[in-house]
């Protein structure tokens, strides 16, 4: 089965029960109770609605359509990303992070990156947690699969455009392997406008893929709903879910109203490496092993903006159109990045006339980004003191720091190869303009501490770990809660350490897996 | 009489009015009808957006004068209530923070150079808090400012879905 050719043959959300459908409390039974519509929750949906079952797919956020979705980065933070894009990690240092909050969860605004993680990464985790059954080969026909019903393809050069060749020059120059991000878009335009929402509908978020088949295959999907709590059955201790509860929300406030209940046999959590700790501390399950919330692991990650003697439009063409692999055994990878140009402007360095200056340049700078494995550093997160947000922790060691830093030289060269006269590096504690290729080698002689960065992450995992042993983790390798028989995890809490690379299609892969277990044993 | 007693007294109601004047008084009337933003900080946030933003050859508009204010008006009435108390504090930091850090009267009652000198202190700054509390304005205010389309126009971002397309 392949997802539709084009979304706009027909009406994506047709079925979606929204805010305004919900007349009083909300009770339903099912086979499968399915939260959060993210890569792993629509995946799980879909599998299981194909083979019958009777699914619930579950959904704080609104669905989006492309007449919501504006180029204006603050409509987009309040409106798609949670705590209107002011969610922050704290440790050391502050570490914003952008979790998407929408029908198709992360898929909706990322820029559709579908990297398989390479045979190490599995190799690592099974030394760490036992997971001898999670291997490159084990996942290779759930990646195919995915990637097949999606119509993965490698970004065309007709819409790279200029700031993501540029990149390519840069490498090819250096003798850097580098290559076009593999990306779940059909017909891509190059608009650039990945994190606020593709409004040509060419990114194949999973709410017109995956979720969109699940619907037609009987699945209900009820968005605006907040997932607070599994109920576990009356007299039978606490090894068996019976529910989930929680309430209808409005969009965007979030303030709650109808109650609800799903009633399932088998129950899936999907909400994401945060959201899906939170309901089980709530509900003060499935943490005998006392890893539910720990073991935090991400992905922090750095840019640089390459200055130009040309124009470079960085505005004109795939978001993330390439990326090299070449340091991935390092824990480095480097990617061109594009976010909405307010975004970007505010790592320009000066004010006033100054800035205005780099500003009156911009069409001449391509940013790069290094994102790292950082397998030095821990956090947590834990239920926040008010309110429904989570609190997260999380210490960057200066390991970590250090080959963010690394990555950051070589983007720095790769930027010099590409013919940049500039390099703004976006760091305290040097000059905020390296004018030439000896300058920069600031970047590696000069010492720098985690606050002097400006790290932001959006690949969080490992809150919810898998292991052999119910005494090192939460799930086991198919995905079941140790301690709960009839509850799974199928998002990025799941990872037992860094997928080295863009964790959706990893998530997406092992959802894959989990649900067709669940579907031979429901 | 003797007026010894007196003088704490006196002390004490002079710095309390200077107090209740440096916090609270003395700032010019709504520049417009806000939803959000008092008077205070609107003199705050226009502040700010000038000292950022001054009008020059390449940008012909101020921070005030490409709607910024306005701007961040609406974004902050658009706010959950505990995002926007955090971002009204940060208004209020940068406003009576020059006291702390040697300069004595509020942001807002600084000339332009000044104003100047204080931010740049705060982008330069040793210590991360401070150097998180610039970039945290300047972030309010770079999205305020584009979504001006003069702006977007002058610095050739205007969002266009096709730009591989034929005009």
């Amino acid at each position: 089965m392949t997802a539709p050719a084009t979304a706009n043959e027909y009406a994506p959300h047709s079925g979606v029960k929204r805010f305004a459908d919900y007349r009083g409390d909300v009770h339903e039974k099912c086979d499968v109770a399915v939260v959060g519509s993210g890569p792993g929750g629509s995946v799980v949906a879909q599998v299981l609605a194909a083979a019958g079952h009777d699914v619930v797919l579950l959904e704080e956020g609104p669905p989006f359509s492309p007449q919501d979705f504006q180029p204006d980065a603050a409509l987009t933070l309040r409106r798609m990303v949670r705590e209107a894009g002011m969610r922050a990690i704290r440790g050391n240092l502050f570490i914003p992070t952008m979790q998407p909050i929408g029908l198709g969860g992360g898929t909706l605004i990322n820029s559709a990156i579908c990297v398989r993680a390479p045979d190490f990464v599995f190799e690592h985790w099974r030394e760490t947690a036992g997971t001898d059954e999670i291997t490159g080969s084990a996942l290779a026909p759930h990646y195919d699969h995915i990637e097949e019903f999606w119509g993965v393809e490698p970004t065309p050069e007709a819409v790279q455009g200029e700031r993501n060749l540029s990149f390519k020059r840069g490498c090819e120059a250096l003798g850097i392997s580098a290559e076009p991000i593999r990306r779940n878009v059909r017909g891509c335009l190059g608009s650039g406008e990945c994190f606020s929402g593709c409004r040509n509908r060419a990114k194949q978020s999973s709410d017109l893929s995956f979720i969109r088949s699940a619907l037609d295959n009987g699945a209900r999907v009820l968005s605006s709903v907040r997932v607070e709590r599994i109920v576990t059955a009356a007299g039978a201790g606490q090894s068996r879910a019976q529910a989930i509860t929680g309430h209808v929300v409005r969009p965007f406030s979030y303030e709650p109203s109808h109650r609800v209940r799903v009633d399932a046999k088998v129950i899936v959590l999907a909400a994401g490496c945060i959201g899906t700790p939170l309901i089980l501390q709530r509900s003060g399950l499935a943490n005998s092993s006392g890893y539910v919330g720990r073991e935090l692991q991400l992905h922090p990650g750095l840019a640089l903006m390459a200055v130009f003697d040309h124009a470079v439009h960085p505005w004109r063409g795939a978001t993330q159109g390439y990326q090299s692999l070449a340091f991935l055994k390092e824990g480095i990878k480097l990617e061109v990045l594009w976010a909405p140009p307010a975004v970007l402007a505010t790592r320009l360095p000066g004010l006033g006339a100054e800035f205005q200056r780099h500003l009156a340049n911009y069409e001449r700078m391509a940013p790069y980004d290094v994102i790292v494995a950082a397998n030095h550093s821990r956090g947590r997160v834990r239920p926040g003191l008010m309110g429904w947000e989570p609190d997260i922790q999380f210490r960057l060691e200066q390991p970590d720091v250090d080959l963010l830093i690394r990555g950051l030289a070589i983007l720095s060269d790769i930027a010099w190869a590409a013919g940049a006269t500039e390099v703004l590096p976006g760091l305290h504690g040097i000059p905020e303009r390296l004018r030439s290729k000896s300058e920069a080698e600031l970047l590696r002689t000069h010492r720098f501490k985690a606050t002097d960065t400006i790290t932001a992450s959006n690949h969080l995992f490992g809150t919810t770990r898998m292991s052999r042993r119910p005494q090192d983790g939460v799930v086991d390798q198919d995905g079941r809660c140790h301690d709960l028989d009839n509850v799974y995890i199928a998002d990025s809490g799941i990872f037992v350490g860094s997928p080295a690379v863009n964790p959706m299609l990893t998530i997406m892969a092992l959802a894959n897996r989990i649900a067709q277990g669940i579907a031979k044993r429901v | 009489m003797d007026v010894l007693p007196l003088l704490p007294i006196a002390v004490f109601s002079t710095l309390a009015l200077l107090l209740l004047w440096g916090l609270f008084l003395g700032y010019p009337r709504k520049r417009f009808a806000s939803r959000v933003l008092t008077a205070k900080e609107q003199a705050i946030v226009t502040a700010c957006a000038d000292t950022l933003f001054p009008a020059r050859d390449s940008m012909p508009l101020t921070g005030s004068e490409a709607g910024t204010v306005e701007y961040l008006d609406q974004h902050l009435a658009d706010l959950p209530g505990d995002k926007r108390i955090l971002i009204r504090l940060l208004f209020i930091l940068i406003e009576h923070s020059p006291w702390i850090f040697g300069m004595t009267p509020r942001f807002s009652s600084l000339s332009q150079a000044r104003r100047y000198a204080f931010l740049m202190g705060m982008a330069n700054s040793r210590l991360y808090m401070r150097r998180l509390s610039f970039l945290s304005l300047r972030t309010l205010l770079c999205m305020a400012y584009f979504a001006n389309p003069e702006i977007a126009a002058r610095v050739g971002s205007t969002p266009n879905a096709r730009p591989f397309s034929p005009s």
